[in-house]
């Protein structure tokens, strides 16, 4: 059914153990491997395509043309702040939370901008898919019903960045 | 606590119309990301956290509005440098 449910990409999952997403960059790693650059593109009103757990890439989005848009909105969406971006993982010392690797992002906000939404789209603007030529996705975000600004903020916000709250988590418990 | 896999947190839309955000509508913004009251969280603790969050956001809402009237300050005297005394007093007036 056309439209969006919040889910983490089941695609991401996968292209984590090849290595395909950096979110932080890191440490005694044999080779290069730079942080990748994030991006939250919106799902326009009543979109035709549906995204959820099997979304793959940003084209699913600009292949239906249901990509959001209006003033002080770009195509593409807004890039995540790389320095504000914050993976956590659970060490032995901290038992509490032993087994749990989870990420914050920072909050997104378009300024001055008339838009609305019914969701977004969390993906890799650094590795594409080869077959479609755009970004991988993350995660689909589904708003609950259409979100409108005139001429004013349009801001998602992230939850704590916390074992239990964090926007992607992980855990082996 | 979670179960075990992956989960995906819960996000909040904040919109705003022919205005930005006040400092009230920041703070609270602010106050979910400094502090989280877990729903298990034994009573004392989350009262006490509770009761810390109410106070932390007197100082946010407090440091916000003079972060807004410092900006308007800043923006104020370069209109009157470049001559657009009007404009300055519009942005006052707001």
């Amino acid at each position: 059914m056309a439209g969006t449910t919040t889910a983490m990409c089941t695609s991401f999952k996968a292209e984590l153990l090849y290595g395909y997403h950096s979110f932080i960059a890191p440490t005694n790693f044999t080779g290069t491997r730079a942080v990748d650059t994030f991006n939250l593109a919106l799902v326009k009103v009543s979109p035709t395509g549906t995204y959820d757990a099997t979304t793959t890439s940003y084209s699913q989005l600009t292949t239906n043309s249901d990509e959001a848009s209006g003033t002080n909105y770009t195509a593409a969406g807004k890039t995540f702040s790389s320095g504000a971006v914050v993976a956590t993982i659970a060490t032995a010392a901290n038992t509490a939370t032993w087994g749990y690797a989870y990420l914050d992002v920072p909050d997104i906000t378009w300024t001055a901008a008339t838009i609305s939404a019914t969701g977004g789209l969390i993906y890799n603007t650094t590795q594409l898919v080869s077959s479609a030529g755009t970004g991988r996705a993350v995660a689909v975000l589904d708003f609950g019903g259409t979100k409108t600004s005139t001429a004013g903020d349009f801001t998602i916000q992230f939850p704590a960045n916390t074992s239990t709250t964090a926007i992607i988590r992980f855990s082996g418990a | 606590m979670s179960s075990s896999g992956s989960e995906l947190g819960q996000f909040k839309v904040h919109t705003t119309s022919h205005r930005g955000f006040t400092p009230e509508e920041l703070a609270e913004q602010a106050l979910d990301r400094i502090v989280y009251v877990a729903d298990n969280a034994h009573p004392l603790v989350a009262e006490q956290a509770r009761a810390f969050r109410e106070n932390i956001r007197q100082v946010l809402v407090f440091y916000l509005r003079k972060a807004q009237n410092s900006e308007r300050t800043t923006i104020q005297g370069e209109l009157v440098r470049q001559d657009a005394a009007d404009f300055a007093k519009l942005i006052r007036s707001i």
